[in-house]
């Protein structure tokens, strides 16, 4: 009696499975394509993005440490010189520190044509991005 | 093919790898979503959705669950955030009396598959949303109660209450729809007798 009761339910069971089975949807053809092409495209915009802004900030501080740096030491070679032709006092003079405000002043100029040249430039980078993309496409 | 392997591949920047995952899938997921949402244009999209969470989140899928639960979890989760929808009420307003005979033509009772489908469709569809999804998601890919608890966020022991439950009033509307079938096919004979 257990075991017709068994069998029977097994069968039921195999009869929902197999009806319920049949009532399966199918996804439409291009389903596949559409999230491949938008998982790609998320990818590519993401590495792009990825790549760009931390090699632009390791830019902007090798470029501030550079163009300081040799300030810096064409200052200290001015300052030596002075010190060993003119002595200690010509150090004090305004003449001095005219020349190292005029020597730090072109620095500086320079580094802010640096500055601004590098911040043109993601501009346009950035105006040509989204075109490059559709290239891809 | 491993799965794992797949994963791993994906994960490496293989992105095409992850195609595998959308053709093996892709029914089962338009079908769990289709049976949440009842719109082919809401569930191509939440399936879309799904599939892009599941890639975006491939990174926190651990090898202890299957694959397919892991990503039918995400296309239950997205369909019910989309639909806004209630599952698990107990809603059996709809009247069986609502369900359409089958049509005239096969009064043999032996289904095409299309009318077959058709039919357990229309049963699914007037059965509650939580019922339909459960016998959709036990008896299609055979998968264990355990796994049906993981999908749905449902405990096991409620998981199989409710599907003793939802298989009961599956037969029931099915008993119900082949009655009327019946009754139909019958009083077509008796009419034509009767001429």
């Amino acid at each position: 009696m257990g075991d017709k009761n068994i069998k029977n339910k097994l069968q039921e069971d195999e009869l929902m499975r197999g009806l319920i089975r049949s009532g399966k949807t199918q996804a439409p053809e291009n389903l596949k394509y559409r999230i491949m092409q938008q998982i790609q495209t998320e990818q590519a915009l993401k590495r792009g993005q990825e790549s760009v802004p931390p090699k632009r900030q390791e830019n902007i501080l090798g470029e501030f440490k550079t163009i300081f740096g040799i300030m810096y030491a064409v200052l200290a070679a001015i300052a030596a010189g002075a010190l060993f032709l003119k002595g200690k006092e010509f150090l004090l003079s305004f003449q001095f520190w005219n020349i190292v405000i005029v020597v730090a002043s072109v620095f500086s100029i320079f580094w802010m044509i640096t500055r601004l040249d590098s911040y043109l430039r993601g501009k346009k980078e950035k105006k040509l991005l989204p075109k490059k993309d559709k290239a891809g496409e | 093919m491993d799965e794992l392997l797949c994963v791993q591949q994906v994960l490496s920047g293989n992105t095409s790898a992850f195609a595998y995952f959308v053709e093996t899938y892709q029914d089962m997921a338009m079908t769990i979503a289709l049976r949440i949402c009842g719109n082919r244009q809401d569930a191509e999209d939440i399936v879309q959705e799904s599939y892009l969470k599941a890639f975006r989140n491939l990174h926190s899928f651990r090898s202890d669950s299957k694959f397919s639960t892991w990503l039918y979890r995400i296309v239950y989760n997205t369909a019910v955030t989309h639909t806004h929808a209630r599952i698990w009420t107990t809603d059996y307003g709809k009247e069986a009396e609502e369900v359409p005979a089958l049509s005239d033509d096969n009064p043999e009772l032996q289904m095409e598959e299309a009318e077959k489908k058709e039919m357990v469709s229309k049963i699914l569809d007037q059965m509650a949303t939580g019922d339909a999804l459960l016998l959709t998601l036990y008896y299609m890919e055979d998968h264990s109660v355990k796994e049906v608890a993981q999908i749905t966020g449902l405990n096991e022991s409620n998981v199989k209450v409710k599907l003793f439950r939802a298989r009961k009033v599956f037969k029931e509307r099915l008993f119900h729809y082949l009655r009327r079938d019946r009754k139909g096919c019958c009083e077509e004979i008796e009419m034509k007798n009767g001429r």
